[in-house]
């Protein structure tokens, strides 16, 4: 007779009657279809989707691919703006978990007791979160570069703060979907809400967290690139210089060092996690 | 300490207590007295109010109607916290450890009421009270458990953990959900002369559910048979007949 909270919603979804068809499913699949199908027609296409005279440059480009350019000189320079990315992701990625997890914590409400406390909390930090995560870090970054100059410290702050209202969401989503045994058990040996945090929710919520941190951080790293097209440097920059030069070879070398970068990081986080589940 | 006339010895204390979840009734006007030191079944079919019953014990839940008194002081103005942590400590089934942490942080976890922040909080990074600890588990049986990851232990040696956690929490009360329900016949057993002996000698109060009339007869002094929510019986275990049980497990007979 326990009152619990898993096993009562599962089956409101299968007693749902399938005929009961403006309330199910298909409604909303119809309705996505059609918004799916207004939104093509609502576009302007013009003549064609592509430049007559682009079709030449789209050939050239992927002609490049598989002549990227290796000289020595050119590969130092990737080498050392991969390097910068790299910088700008980690050091975006450390400031995002500074501030998202005590935010992702407050706007977990699982602090507060009375709901009093607890719901305007949850709203307030919720909002704070999403607004934080509404503006693209590219937009941070123009706003940062004419705030603070084309220093290293506006790239961070444009991906930390983002990247923060992201990862508070998730971290306070993570916070309260942990299972509610322990945490009573927990509260039954005079444990206050802070301790059943540290010594219950934390614990159980970690591995979950950390993969996703490292989830975000392949993600950082492709934002870090984009960083270099406001002129803060890395691979974006770069790419951007080579393309506007059409030395598409270049380009290609610079897109080969981003994609190895994501996998090593890839490979780095799968590794974490074996050692974490283990 | 005696309160409202209530014989000195009575620490557990539930007058017309009901609890209902959404409307429906877990537990009607249910009336109960337990002295200090009894060892008392919570017997009934499954849906039948036996958690419900331990639950508002322990203080998880309020009851919507009725009064809880423990120790002679009514549960409602004790917030959960360390002056409950002292009176009621509560083992469920299995679930209630928390599995990444290591069995060492489970069992410190029973002293979390007592101890400051600062110090819970140095108990993750090392071992507070280690010889509390380590005593806890030598007693429980798993010494050589301490530093291992709590979600490798085997069922029955989870169960151990819950028992060694208690043993660290020190409650008068101790309260437990069906401690054996998911173990083979042999290793319940154990686990219950296990748990029988750390309560007795200590003096302290056992209140648990079980499903299994053997274990009552074997280390219970008194059942107590629910069923849909109401007093069906209680008795000492001596006076527990067949027939009493047969009427507690029978199928509804108002049921088509």
């Amino acid at each position: 007779m326990r009152p619990s909270s898993a096993s009562t919603t599962s089956p409101q979804a299968s007693r749902n009657p399938r005929g009961d068809f403006f309330r199910g499913r298909g409604f909303l699949t119809l309705l996505l279809v059609a918004a799916l199908l207004w939104s093509l027609t609502s576009l302007s296409w013009g003549s064609s989707p592509v430049h007559p005279g682009g079709l030449g440059s789209i050939g050239q480009f992927f002609q490049a691919a598989i002549r990227p350019d290796l000289s020595a000189e050119f590969l130092g320079l990737v080498v050392g703006s991969a390097w910068k990315t790299v910088a700008y992701a980690v050091a975006g990625i450390c400031l995002a978990v500074g501030l998202g997890l005590p935010l992702g914590i407050l706007a977990s409400g699982v602090l507060a007791r009375s709901p009093r406390v607890k719901v305007p909390g949850i709203a307030g930090f919720r909002f704070l979160l999403g607004a934080m995560r509404a503006v693209h870090e590219l937009i941070w970054a123009w706003f940062f570069v004419a705030a603070v100059g084309l220093s290293p410290a506006a790239a961070i702050f444009a991906l930390a703060i983002p990247y923060a209202g992201i990862l508070g969401r998730i971290y306070a989503d993570i916070l309260n979907d942990v299972p509610d045994e322990p945490l009573r058990a927990l509260r039954a040996s005079g444990a206050s809400e802070i301790k059943v945090l540290l010594y219950g929710r934390l614990p159980m919520a970690l591995p979950d967290m950390l993969s996703y941190t490292f989830y975000r951080f392949e993600c950082a790293i492709r934002s870090a690139a984009i960083m270099g097209f406001v002129g803060v440097g890395g691979l974006g920059m770069q790419i951007q210089l080579s393309l506007a030069d059409l030395y598409f070879d270049e380009v290609w070398t610079l897109l080969y060092a981003l994609v190895a970068l994501v996998l090593l990081v890839d490979l780095w986080s799968s590794w974490v996690r074996r050692y974490l589940t283990s | 300490m005696a309160h409202n006339g209530s014989s000195p010895t009575t620490i557990v204390r539930l007058e017309s207590v009901s609890k209902r979840y959404n409307g429906t009734a877990a537990l009607a006007s249910v009336s109960l007295q337990i002295r200090e030191g009894e060892r008392v079944a919570v017997l009934g079919p499954s849906g039948s109010g036996k958690t419900t019953l331990l639950h508002l014990v322990a203080g998880i839940e309020r009851p919507s109607e009725g009064h809880v008194q423990l120790a002679g002081q009514p549960l409602s103005s004790m917030s959960a916290g360390p002056r409950l942590a002292e009176l009621v400590g509560m083992m469920h089934q299995q679930l209630d450890l928390v599995p990444h942490l290591s069995v060492k942080h489970n069992v410190q976890a029973g002293r979390l009421g007592r101890w400051s922040l600062w110090k819970s909080l140095l108990s993750l990074v090392s071992l507070r009270e280690s010889e509390m600890v380590e005593r806890a588990l030598e007693r429980v049986g798993i010494p050589e458990k301490l530093h291992e990851r709590t979600s490798h232990l085997s069922g029955g040696e989870q169960q151990r953990v819950a028992m060694a956690r208690l043993l660290a929490q020190q409650s008068r009360v101790v309260l437990a959900d069906e401690p054996v329900a998911s173990l083979d016949p042999a290793r319940a057993e154990d686990l219950m002369d296990l748990l029988v002996s750390i309560v007795t000698e200590s003096g302290k109060t056992l209140i648990a559910s079980v499903h299994s009339t053997h274990l009552t007869r074997k280390y219970f002094s008194r059942a107590v048979g629910l069923r849909e929510g109401t007093l069906e019986f209680d008795l000492p275990v001596e006076q527990l007949t067949d027939e009493a049980l047969k009427r507690l497990y029978d199928i509804a007979p108002s049921l088509p």
